[in-house]
């Protein structure tokens, strides 16, 4: 599987996934780069992004913290609202979004969306396009 | 009435009769014209009447299963999954600026009514159109639309869109160009 608008080769079994909700919307991001979960409190000293903004919400004040890996620099954590836990996900799990709505989606996001069980539409966090972003 | 008076107004009515008889040659015969017609899905947002062309017309579902799209501008009400497909849902009331089409839609709940979204398919589009209430299809003569007598009448954003423009008492339909609508609401 390969998330929607990447070129990277055929992955076989699914991708982990990490599930989190940023008040009204609920996200994932690639459970590899994140290696820790803090609170907000214990994040004091990162430098950390939000994609709250991005979002059309306001800025996040409380909740989860999720360490990024795999960035140079000083430590960096992303928030992440409430963690509900890690997911694997197979290509069957997402949907691609209709080329007319890629210019109205935030650039934080992949141009595509989860589907669960409970058909509840999940956002992909695209945290390479929210540190350039917030950069 | 005379029986030569009735042999005339016979004869009168087969001239007009054929007057009104399909010309091949000629597209603005008028009977041509008669025979021209354009099935059209009739629905209201925010007071106003609007219709689309039925052949662009899937389907039409109800509101309940949208999802809001995070950061989108207030004219796109959200995303609605299709059989795995994700169609983006426009909310037409307030991006024609037409009176907030939610406190409509709030008003014709209460009237026993209930908001629709109408699956539109034409070109590279696949999208739905969140109206207040689907009122049903209707053929419209097809004519051609002087804006200029409208002007009054219909919103200067909605005359940007509409293709058609069809009478009935004191009640004006506007048929939308729905490449223009979705052209333009792509663009952020």
């Amino acid at each position: 599987m390969k998330f929607v608008g990447e070129s990277s080769e055929k992955i076989v079994g699914g991708v982990d996934v990490l599930r989190f909700r940023l008040r009204p919307f609920e996200l994932v991001v690639e459970l590899s780069q994140i290696s820790s979960i803090l609170s907000f409190e214990e994040s004091v000293g990162l430098r950390v992004l939000d994609p709250a903004p991005f979002l059309g919400l306001e800025a996040t004040r409380s909740g989860h913290v999720g360490l990024v890996e795999a960035y140079g620099g000083p430590p960096m954590g992303v928030c992440l609202g409430e963690v509900w836990g890690t997911e694997k996900w197979v290509s069957q799990s997402l949907l691609e979004m209709p080329n007319w709505l890629h210019a109205n989606l935030p650039k934080v996001l992949r141009k595509g969306c989860g589907y669960d069980n409970l058909r509840r539409v999940v956002w992909l966090l695209d945290l390479d396009e929210l540190v350039r972003s917030s950069s | 009435m005379s029986f030569e008076e009735k042999k005339t107004g016979l004869g009168e009515l087969l001239t007009q009769a054929g007057e009104l008889s399909f010309d091949w040659e000629n597209e603005n015969s008028p009977g041509a014209q008669q025979a021209e017609e354009v099935a059209v899905l009739c629905f209201r947002v925010g007071g106003d009447i609007f219709g689309l062309e039925a052949s662009f017309v899937r389907e039409i579902i109800g509101t309940s299963a949208l999802t809001p799209l995070p950061g989108a501008p207030s004219h796109i009400r959200g995303i609605a999954v299709l059989r795995r497909q994700v169609v983006g849902v426009l909310d037409l009331g307030k991006f024609l600026g037409l009176e907030s089409s939610s406190s409509e839609a709030q008003t014709a709940s209460v009237q026993g009514l209930k908001s629709r979204t109408v699956i539109v398919e034409i070109g590279k589009y696949l999208a739905g159109i969140n109206v207040d209430q689907v009122d049903g299809l209707e053929k419209w003569p097809r004519t051609t639309v002087d804006s200029v007598d409208f002007s009054g009448a219909i919103g200067k954003k909605t005359q940007r869109y509409m293709s058609l423009v069809h009478q009935e008492g004191d009640d004006l339909k506007v048929l939308l160009d729905l490449n223009k609508l979705l052209d333009d609401a792509a663009i952020r």
